[in-house]
């Protein structure tokens, strides 16, 4: 192969042009009218013109996603003197005069390193509902999909030319209803297929991360730009979206192969394996901690949806809460410790809150209305509790916030305008935060 | 009764509804008049309703006024609930907005009204297409309707008419085929839509389609060549009759059904379908086209030891005893609609799916158990119990009694409380064996649950027609007319509703003919429609004016894999693989298409793939590297993989890439492009 169409220099790093380019401009320069005849060899590779991308600036983010939406009394608002309060106590922590559950001692230690929203008010009381309600921002309008969170931070803190990818999703879980089917559905939206995340964890392994030996470095690059080529040119004929997504995994191959030890379960350390604790949870908390300092842009961590304690919850929550606890409680420290806490944003919550009275199997059902979540790191104060709720917790009595205040939250605390237009083609009118809809500024920088 | 409406524009609506033009008139001169200058081209209630009023009462109302709480009695999600109304009555007097209570309720005033919250009142603009909607609706001739009354008697007979009138659709001319109608309904809708159609596929781009829509795997070369050939005006119905004919298609269908019907399998339970029967009974099913029903009979009556039911059984058996499992899994199939989430309580927004049916359903396997048998495993029905209570969220509680989703249900004497039932032979065709001792077969009741349901969906129930024929043409063009393929309720309106009624209509007139059906939507023009976009645009994939892409299911990518690399598999290896496939690839008609990393990974990596690229005696890999020229290679290669020639730039980089390696490698490397790029991964 000459010089002039060696389509894979570099790609040991992973840096073709086209990773770098900035996807509208490739759809107008490549999908324009009469993109099957512009479409050739040389035309699929040569495209720096393009692959000016403003610098991003070194930010990360880590949701926490505790699914199945715990219960703001056993952990950030505690009422221990209400009637439905529960058998649990409150403690005092950090800040002077604020209380978490008594089942949270170590997060107590560190409050003043966080911040608390304890006035969350959100519409959403069914589960795959409000999950995609929290996850993407706004409610729905059909036929569009709008970004998940993750995929709109992948795009926005990512580089597209970096190993790791930017949004990677540890939920070692392939279980948990609502959930589940969420997960089966589109989490980039009108971004596109390669803003989606790369899922791993528990059941999905990362497996076949290794070269097989008779296959070079040349073979294996070769191939895959023929295979690059005819999958695009396929996508570019027939408009395939199925086509662009496979290139979009694909193009997380060489990268992830770099760096698969980064996702290997067995090699992270022991000993910070026990001070997370041995659930799942804990241990991807862990592993995320690791991408990111490794440079993963976003990580999301989950596990099922273990939270929706609809009966027996105090005993599920002595287990849950306190695991939780030790988990966040050692994310914050190590992330301090590594200088990473300002330029990492760790938010820490579910899709609602749990109902102020007890069901009779003393559960707490679900509960948009008046409900707490935890921020901490990149763009965010440190020991700020905002918003309060009524006696019981019943209501929101000081400054309700909604899921898009939350968005233009995490958006501004990473430095990224929130109320931008969404330039992608065949949309409606959007904004990354709708309704100019405010940040909460108490706990902002 | 019947209303007099023919589908007429303006001047009939200002004939019959002053009111209307009035709040037309009021609208235009309000800012808001660009959204009500579109209600001047709507005449049919049905559509404004879906399009405009729907969206807003889920906007507004049905948080407290829908499934889970019904406040004021009233549930907002549907004309039928809101006509048979709440507490005060029905909640619109139709054809008339300023005497419905709804209108009254939500006009911005002091005092009582909705919605509650100050802070989220209905705006003016909102309001006016509520009134616009209501004014849409004939007047009804009852005099009992009136904002005065509660009397709800006159809403029976108003909706019967109103369904004829708005909800009676236009039929096809008589005497078209069943592949033509379906071009008609599809046309008649791409006229309207001014949406510009795919050409015609070419025989190769149908060859293959076909092979993978029917067979489960792409051609050999030579039967790609041989269909090719032939010069016959009629080779595609020939070459699907053919297929149907073919012992492939037993199996694909089992594969396909398979999934659909249970779901992909644990590694212990793909071993237990096969050993237990369950795939030889989805085999012989199609393969000698027993009528649906008939076969869906078998699945839930379950206890056919003999006979072309045989296996039948492991339907249930699968689910372990879990009751509310097996309702969860016969509900798609009989009902064509999910009903999870109505177990704790009626469905939120598909106003029709009610928790009580959720519990029947569950109350009709209550009394089966799996139970070992001298002549095996089976699954018993009990003569008794099974009678049991379920709560909604306001803990009222209430017998599950046998009422169905298709609006039939089985009468059956409930014991009172202090009765106690006592189980006897007398109760039995085959009794259940004494304490302690092994039965020769699973007990059968005289009065089976199972029976009586299963009389009662496989036959006048037109859902169990739409859910599979709904199914099947979401398999074969790529989406269903409801999408999602099994969410066929109130809430997923199919985009061709007038199609899938045909569908059904013709399904259930055939006698449940599946080869029949298949052969009709295969034959249809649009099933053979190219998958490139005729304009620049591309058209919706719900308009389904050209092909859609179905990403290869495991099954089909793994025996395609096996016939574009020359591999000759032995029948014992096959299963093992096919586990291995579907482990990676377990998506079949995936709501969303989601390819994974570690799919990627596993096409890259994994000896599997690499395996069948290593040159054996024949195989495609020997027969390109005896090839004398790169060129007549590269060509060859496309051929056996895509099926179709290289264009010069394909030619020429593919060429290049081989001049620089040794036969074997290059080979290697281009089969492998090919293998894993779109083209091949995707059914087009």
């Amino acid at each position: 192969m000459t010089k002039d169409n060696e389509p894979i220099e570099g790609m040991g790093e992973c840096k073709t042009p086209e990773h770098t380019m900035h996807r509208r401009l490739f759809l107008q320069g490549m999908m324009g009218a009469g993109a099957a005849s512009l479409m050739s060899w040389n035309g699929l590779f040569a495209m720096n013109a393009f692959a000016a991308e403003a610098k991003k600036q070194d930010k990360h983010c880590i949701l926490l996603w505790l699914c199945g939406a715990p219960s703001q009394f056993e952990t950030w608002d505690p009422k221990p003197n209400s009637i439905y309060g529960g058998p649990f106590g409150s403690i005092p922590t950090k800040i002077p005069g604020v209380h978490f559950g008594e089942l949270m001692p170590k997060c107590a230690t560190i409050a003043d390193k966080m911040s608390i929203v304890r006035s969350m008010k959100t519409k959403q009381g069914e589960h795959f509902q409000a999950i995609n309600l929290l996850q993407r921002g706004a409610e729905p309008r059909e036929p569009f999909v709008r970004p998940t969170l993750g995929s709109v931070l992948a795009q926005q803190l990512g580089h597209l030319d970096s190993p790791i990818p930017n949004f990677i999703l540890l939920d070692p879980n392939p279980k948990g209803n609502e959930f589940e089917s969420f997960k089966a559905g589109n989490w980039a939206g009108w971004l596109g297929a390669q803003y989606g995340p790369v899922r791993a964890g528990g059941e999905y392994k990362l497996v076949d991360v290794k070269r097989l030996a008779d296959t070079t470095t040349q073979d294996f690059e070769q191939r895959e730009a023929l295979r690059k080529f005819l999958t695009r040119k396929y996508e570019n004929d027939r408009a395939s979206a199925a086509a662009s997504s496979q290139n979009a995994v694909f193009s997380r191959v060489k990268g992830l192969m770099s760096c698969a030890d980064l996702f290997d379960l067995n090699k992270v350390n022991p000993k910070d394996r026990e001070r997370y604790g041995p659930g799942n949870f804990g241990l991807h908390t862990l592993l995320a901690r690791n991408l990111v300092e490794n440079g993963a842009p976003f990580v999301m961590v989950a596990n099922g949806m273990p939270w929706d304690c609809h009966v027996f919850q105090h005993e599920v929550y002595q287990m849950l809460v306190p695991e939780v606890d030790k988990i966040i409680y050692n994310l914050i420290t190590d992330l301090e410790e590594r200088g990473l806490l300002d330029k990492t944003l760790i938010v820490m919550m579910g899709e609602f809150g749990r109902t102020p009275w007890l069901n009779v199997a003393r559960g707490r059902d679900h509960y948009p209305d008046a409900w707490s979540l935890a921020m901490a790191g990149a763009g965010i104060k440190r020991g700020v509790v905002v918003g309060a709720t009524d006696d019981d917790g019943v209501d929101v009595t000081e400054k309700p916030f909604n899921e898009k205040n939350l968005f233009a939250t995490i958006f501004s605390a990473l430095g990224i305008d929130p109320y931008a237009e969404y330039e992608e083609k065949d949309i409606a009118t959007f904004y990354r935060v709708e309704e100019h809809a405010a940040p909460i500024r108490e706990i902002l920088l | 009764m019947q209303f007099r409406l023919r589908r007429s524009g303006f001047s009939y609506l200002q004939q019959r509804f002053p009111v209307l033009i009035l709040a037309l008139l009021a609208a235009m001169l309000s800012p808001v008049c660009s959204q009500a200058a579109e209600t001047a081209h709507v005449e049919n209630p049905d559509a404004f309703w879906a399009s405009r009023v729907e969206p807003l009462l889920d906007k507004q109302c049905l948080k407290c006024h829908a499934g889970v709480r019904q406040l004021g009695g009233l549930d907002l999600r549907s004309l039928d609930t809101i006509l048979r109304g709440g507490d005060r009555g029905p909640a619109i007097v139709p054809g008339k907005p300023n005497e419905s209570r709804i209108i009254q309720f939500i006009l911005p005033k002091p005092g009582e009204h909705m919605p509650p919250d100050p802070k989220k009142q209905i705006s003016a603009e909102e309001i006016s297409v509520l009134k616009t909607w209501i004014a849409l609706l004939p007047a009804p001739k009852s005099k009992l309707a009136s904002v005065a009354s509660k009397d709800n008697a006159w809403v029976p007979d108003y909706l019967a008419a109103y369904r004829h009138t708005f909800q009676t659709h236009e039929i096809p001319p008589p005497k078209l085929s069943g592949s033509a109608a379906i071009d008609w309904f599809l046309q008649t809708d791409w006229q309207r839509d001014k949406i510009e159609a795919a050409k015609l596929c070419g025989d190769s781009a149908f060859a293959r389609r076909i092979y993978l829509d029917i067979a489960g795997r792409i051609p050999s070369r030579d039967e790609l060549k041989l269909f090719l050939a032939d010069a016959r005006g009629d080779k595609r119905p020939r070459l699907v009759a053919r297929l149907i004919a073919s012992d492939d298609y037993p199996r694909h269908m089992r594969e396909v059904f398979d999934t659909v019907l249970m779901g992909r399998p644990t590694d212990k339970n793909a071993r237990a379908r096969a050993d237990r029967g369950w795939n030889a009974f989805l085999e012989e099913t199609f393969r000698v086209n027993r009528p649906w029903n008939e076969a869906v009979r078998d699945i839930l009556v379950a206890r056919s030891t003999n006979g072309p039911g045989r296996g039948a059984d492991w339907f249930l058996a699968e689910q372990n005893n879990s009751h509310q499992a097996i309702a969860e899994a016969v509900a798609p199939v009989v009902f064509g609609m999910q009903i999870k989430c109505a177990q704790c309580h009626n469905h939120p927004l598909a106003w029709e799916i009610e928790q009580r049916h959720y519990w029947g359903l569950v109350a009709v396997f209550n009394r089966s158990k799996n139970v070992e048998t001298e002549t095996g495993p089976g699954v018993a029905e009990s003569a008794i119990g099974g009678f049991v209570n379920f709560a909604n969220l306001k803990k009222e509680s209430q017998p599950a009694m046998l009422a169905f989703l298709n609006g039939k249900s089985v009468a059956e004497k409930i014991p009172g409380a202090n009765d106690k039932e006592i189980d006897s032979p007398d109760l039995y065709v085959v009794p259940p064996a004494k304490e302690g001792q092994k039965p020769h077969s699973p007990a059968v009741p005289k009065f089976s649950r199972r029976e009586a349901f299963a009389d009662s969906v496989t036959h006048d129930n037109p859902q169990l027609a739409r859910a599979f024929v709904n199914r099947l043409w979401a398999d074969l063009m790529g989406r269903g007319i409801v999408h999602p393929a099994d969410q066929i309720d109130s809430r997923h309106r199919p985009s061709h509703p007038e199609l899938l009624e045909w569908l059904a209509h013709d399904f259930e007139q055939s006698g449940y003919d599946v080869k029949r059906i298949v052969q009709t939507i295969v034959s249809s023009r649009a099933y053979q429609l190219d998958s490139k976009p005729a304009g620049k645009t591309t058209p919706l994939p719900q308009s389904f004016a050209r092909a859609l892409d179905k990403p290869l299911s495991a099954e089909q990518l793994l025996h395609s894999l096996w016939i574009a690399t020359g591999t000759k598999v032995e029948p014992s290896a096959t299963a093992e693989m096919e586990r291995t496939f579907v482990a990676k690839f377990p998506d079949l008609m995936a709501e969303t298409y989601n390819p994974s990393l570690q799919q990627a990974l596993f096409l890259t990596n994994s000896p599997v793939l690499d395996d069948l690229l290593k040159p054996a005696p024949g195989n495609t890999v020997a027969k390109l590297m005896a090839l004398k020229s790169n060129e007549a290679r590269v060509r060859e290669a496309f051929s056996a993989v895509l099926g179709r020639t290289p264009d010069a730039v394909e030619l020429q980089q593919c060429q290049r890439m081989l001049a620089a390696q040794s036969p074997e490698k290059g080979v290697k490397n281009l089969l492998w492009a090919l293998l894993t790029c779109a083209e091949f991964q995707v059914n087009h």
